[in-house]
C-alpha cells in the first residue's frame, strides 16, 4: 500500500498544529512510554526526519526504492522543517509514540538516549564495517550506539573570492593564519571594499567556540558532560567579538541580529554583501546558489598556534525507537539508507559527507561541484585532525539561545567580554547541569 | 464578570420580592403531594437536563482544561522530560529563586502590560468616544478599526511588524526624508519591546466595541442636565461619561491585563522564537515554551506556567480589591 499522504505536506503542518493539543494526550495516558518491542513486528515503520525540499524528495524517492526491494514493509514518512521536527518529535517521544526510525542531532542524541528512547543499534542487524571508526564513536554512549551517523561535515570560513580581489586584497594562507590576522583580514576588507568583512551571525555558534577553546587545550564539553573550558578562554573569545565590532570588521548590532533572523539565506554572505562567514561545509551549495558565483573554503584561523581545533562533526544521525513495533524492518531501512548504491546515489554529500567509507569513494566522482568542494576540503583537513570532541551533554539542545542571547547583549555594549563569559557560563552550567 | 460583580439589586426589585419560580413550562404542582418533594423532582430533573446540554462543553473542559491543568501541576513538583519524570518534590519552584532568565522575563512581561494596557484603552476610549456620535456610515468605521483586533494576533501581522520596523523599513524610509537616520527597532535592545507595545496598542478594537455599547448605556438625561448647568465638553466627560463608565473601564482593564500577560505569539514571531536581542522581549511564556520545548526541561516549564496563573491571579484580585475605590456602579450610595 502506498502511504497515506505521499505529499507528506499536510501531515507536517498537522503535526505541529497537534503539538499543543497532543501535549495533554501523554498526561492523561500516563505511562504511555513502556510498550516494549513486539520480537513479532507489523511491518509498519514510522519515519521521520527534517530538511528542506529537496531533501523531502528525495528521501522520498530512498524510501520508494527501499519498498520496492522490501515488499512486506510499509513506512509512514514524516518530512518536517528543524525547529518544527524537535518540538513534534519531543511531544511524539513524550506521548509514547517515538518513531521508529528518526533522524537525531549531536545536541540532541544524548537526551533522547538517556530518556530510554532509543534503542541500542547492536540488537539490530545493520551492516556497520563499512562505517568509519572515530564516526561511529561519536553516537555511542557509555559503550552503546544509539545512532549512526549520516556522514560528516566541518566547520570552516566561506569566503567570496570575487570581494576580497574588489577590496584589492588576496585571500591569505589558511595553513598558518592565526586569529589576529583574520582581524585584521576582515577589517580591512571592510575598510577597503564595498561588503563588510565578516557577517557576524556565525561568531555566537557554539561548534566555533568549541574549536578555539580547542586550540587552547580545552573544549566546549568534557568527557563528564560539563562545560570544558575556563572563563578566560570565553572572555578572550567575546573580546575578539569586541575588537572586531569596533574596527568594523562585522556589521553594526542591529544589522547583525536582522541577518540571523533572516535566515543564511538572506544573510550577508548569501547576498554579496558580506565577504567571509563561518558555516559547516554541507551548507556551502545553498549559499553558493543564492549569491550565484564561486566560494572559497578556509581552515579556521589559529591551527597552526596551538593544539589543532577543527573537527569532523557527525552530521546527523539514524537513530531507532526502543519501543519500535518491528526491529527487523527498522534494521533494514537503517542498513539500506547507510549502504544501499541507491539510497546513496539519491542522497549524495547532503546529510554530510558519507560515513560508509566504500560509498563515500564511489560517490565522490559523481558529486556536483558545490558539494565536491566541502568533499575536498574534508579530504585536506582530515590528516590535520585532532580528536573528535566527545557527545554533547543532556541539555545541549539549549545552549544555541543561550550563547544567541549573550552575544546580542555584548554586541550591544550592555556587558563587558567579562560579564559576557560570566553569564554564559552561569546559564549554560544550569541547563547542562 | 462584572454582571456577576454589579449584583443590581434595585429597589423596586427587591420589594417584588418573590421566591424564584420554576421554569415557565414545568407541569402544575399537584396539591396532594407534599411541595418540597416535587421541588425537588423537578430540580433534579431540570439539572440532568442543564447538564446534558452543557455536556459538549463539560466534556472538553474537563479533558482539554481541567485534565492538563491537573497533570501539569503534578508534573510541576516532577523533572518530567521525554515521557519520564520523577518526584522532586519543589525543586522546580526552588530553581526560579536563582534563575536570571526568570527574572529578565517577568520583567520583560510587567513592563508589556503595564505600558500597553493602559495606552490600548485610552486609544480605545477616545475612539469610542469619536465614533459615538451619529455619524453616517457609523458600521463601517466601527468595522475598520475592529479589524486591528482580529489581525492584530496573527503570524501574518507579526510577520509584516518584523518588516515596517526594520532597519530598512517603511518607518525609517518615512523618516528619512525627514532626514531622520532611524535604528533597526525590532532588532535593537532598547526598542524591540517597544515595537511589540505598540502592536498591541494598534488592536483597540475590541475594548473600543465594548466602550462604544457602555457609552450607549449612559442615559441623555444626565447630558442634557449638565449641559444646563453650563458644563462644558471636557467638563462633561469628566463628571459624566467618566464615572458612569468605570465599570466598563474595570471590565476592559481586568482582560486586557490577563490578556497581555499571556501573549506570546507577536514576541515569537518577532523574536523568531528565541525573545531577543539580547532577551529584551522574552516574556514569560516565551520561556515556558523556550524551556519546555526547546530544552526539555517540561517540569520546569510546568512551574513556570503556574507561577504565570499565580501572578495573573495576584493581579486580578489586586484589580477587584482596588475596584471599590473608583468604580462607580450608580445605584451604591
Amino acid at each position: 500500500m502506498k502511504s497515506s499522504n505521499p505529499s507528506g505536506v499536510s501531515r507536517r503542518t498537522l503535526a505541529k498544529a497537534g503539538i499543543f493539543g497532543a501535549a495533554a494526550a501523554p498526561l492523561l495516558a500516563a505511562c504511555g512510554g513502556e510498550d516494549g518491542g513486539a520480537d513479532k513486528g507489523d511491518g509498519e515503520l514510522d519515519f521521520w526526519w527534517w530538511g528542506s525540499e529537496p531533501r523531502h524528495e528525495y528521501t522520498q524517492q530512498i524510501i520508494d526504492a527501499f519498498i520496492a526491494e522490501n515488499k512486506d514493509i510499509e513506512i509512514k514518512p514524516s518530512p518536517a522543517d528543524f525547529s518544527g521536527y524537535w518540538d513534534a518529535l519531543n511531544v511524539s517521544v513524550s506521548g509514547g509514540n517515538t518513531p521508529d526510525v528518526m533522524q537525531q542531532d549531536e545536541k540532541y542524541l544524548r537526551d533522547y538516549a538517556d530518556k530510554n528512547a532509543l534503542l541500542p543499534l547492536e540488537e539490530l542487524d545493520i551492516d556497520l564495517s563499512q562505517i568509519e571508526d572515530s564516526v561511529l564513536k561519536s553516537g555511542q554512549l557509555d559503550g552503546k550506539t544509539y545512532g549512526i551517523a549520516t556522514g560528516v561535515n566541518a566547520i570552516a570560513l566561506l569566503v567570496n573570492p570575487a570581494l576580497v580581489e574588489a577590496a584589492g586584497m588576496t585571500v591569505p594562507d589558511d595553513t598558518t593564519w592565526t586569529w589576529a590576522d583574520f582581524i585584521q583580514f576582515t577589517t580591512d576588507l571592510s575598510a577597503n571594499g564595498d561588503a563588510v568583512g565578516n557577517s557576524g551571525v556565525s561568531l555566537n555558534n557554539e561548534s566555533l567556540f568549541n574549536v578555539f577553546a580547542r586550540q587552547r587545550g580545552e573544549s566546549l564539553y568534557n568527557e563528564d558532560g560539563q562545560l570544558g573550558f575556563t572563563e578566560e578562554t570565553l572572555t578572550a573569545w567575546w573580546q575578539m567579538v569586541v575588537d572586531l565590532r569596533d574596527a568594523g570588521a562585522i556589521p553594526e548590532a542591529s544589522k547583525i541580529v536582522e541577518g540571523y533572523a533572516a535566515g543564511q539565506d538572506q544573510a550577508p554572505l548569501a547576498t554579496g554583501t558580506g565577504v567571509t562567514e563561518f558555516y559547516w561545509t554541507n551548507q556551502i551549495g545553498a549559499i553558493q546558489d543564492i549569491l550565484g558565483s564561486e566560494l572559497l573554503l578556509l581552515r579556521i584561523p589559529g591551527e597552526s598556534e596551538g593544539t589543532r581545533g577543527m573537527f569532523l562533526k557527525s552530521a546527523m544521525f539514524w537513530s531507532v525507537g526502543r519501543t519500535t513495533s518491528d526491529k527487523a524492518a527498522a534494521g533494514k531501512l537503517v542498513d539500506f539508507l547507510l549502504n544501499n548504491d541507491k539510497s546513496l546515489d539519491l542522497c549524495l554529500a547532503d546529510r554530510g559527507l558519507p560515513s560508509n567509507i566504500a560509498q563515500r569513494e564511489r560517490i565522490l566522482p559523481t558529486l556536483p561541484a558545490d558539494q565536491q568542494l566541502g568533499a575536498e576540503f574534508i579530504a585536506t583537513i582530515t590528516p590535520e585532525l585532532g580528536e573528535a570532541p566527545p557527545v554533547s551533554p543532556v541539555g545541549a539542545g539549549g545552549i544555541a539561545d543561550i550563547m544567541l542571547g549573550v552575544y546580542e547583549s555584548l554586541l550591544f555594549d550592555q556587558a563587558t567580554p567579562q560579564e559576557s563569559a560570566a553569564a554564559f557560563i552561569e546559564q549554560a552550567s544550569a541547563a547542562i547541569g | 464578570m462584572t454582571d456577576n460583580d454589579v449584583a443590581v439589586v434595585r429597589p423596586e426589585q427587591r420589594s417584588s420580592g418573590a421566591p424564584p419560580e420554576p421554569a415557565a413550562g414545568a407541569p402544575a404542582p399537584e396539591p396532594a403531594r407534599a411541595r418540597r418533594g416535587i421541588g425537588t423532582t423537578i430540580k433534579s430533573r431540570e439539572r440532568w437536563a442543564a447538564l446534558s446540554f452543557m455536556s459538549p462543553w463539560l466534556i472538553g473542559l474537563l479533558a482539554i482544561t481541567i485534565g492538563p491543568m491537573v497533570a501539569s501541576f503534578y508534573l510541576s513538583f516532577t523533572d518530567y522530560s521525554l515521557g519520564y519524570g520523577e518526584w522532586v518534590g519543589g525543586e522546580n519552584y526552588q530553581r526560579m529563586l536563582d534563575d536570571p532568565r526568570l527574572l529578565q522575563s517577568i520583567k520583560v512581561t510587567a513592563v508589556y502590560t503595564f505600558v500597553s494596557v493602559p495606552l490600548q484603552l485610552a486609544a480605545a476610549l477616545l475612539l469610542a468616544l469619536v465614533l459615538d456620535r451619529g455619524l453616517r456610515g457609523m458600521s463601517f468605521y466601527r468595522s475598520v478599526f475592529y479589524l486591528p483586533s482580529l489581525l492584530g494576533g496573527s503570524v501574518a501581522i507579526a510577520i509584516m511588524w518584523r518588516q515596517v520596523f526594520g532597519t530598512e523599513g517603511l518607518v525609517n524610509q518615512v523618516l528619512a526624508m525627514f532626514g531622520v537616520q532611524g535604528e533597526g527597532w525590532v532588532s535593537h535592545p532598547d526598542y524591540a519591546l517597544g515595537t511589540l507595545i505598540l502592536l498591541h496598542v494598534w488592536t483597540f478594537g475590541s475594548p473600543m466595541i465594548i466602550f462604544l455599547a457602555g457609552l450607549r448605556q449612559i442615559p441623555t438625561m444626565y447630558y442634557e442636565a449638565a449641559k444646563v448647568d453650563g458644563a462644558g465638553v471636557l467638563r462633561r466627560f469628566v463628571s459624566v461619561t467618566l464615572p458612569l463608565l468605570t465599570p466598563i473601564i474595570f471590565f476592559n482593564l481586568v482582560l486586557q491585563i490577563i490578556n497581555s500577560f499571556q501573549s506570546f505569539t507577536q514576541a515569537f514571531i518577532v523574536s523568531s522564537g528565541k525573545g531577543g536581542p539580547a532577551d529584551s522581549t522574552l516574556f514569560l511564556t516565551l520561556y515556558l515554551y523556550d524551556q519546555g520545548f526547546t530544552q526539555f526541561n517540561m517540569g520546569y516549564a510546568s512551574a513556570i506556567a503556574w507561577l504565570l496563573l499565580a501572578i495573573i491571579a495576584i493581579f486580578t484580585a489586586l484589580n477587584f480589591l482596588m475596584s471599590k475605590f473608583w468604580v462607580f456602579y450608580g445605584d451604591n450610595d
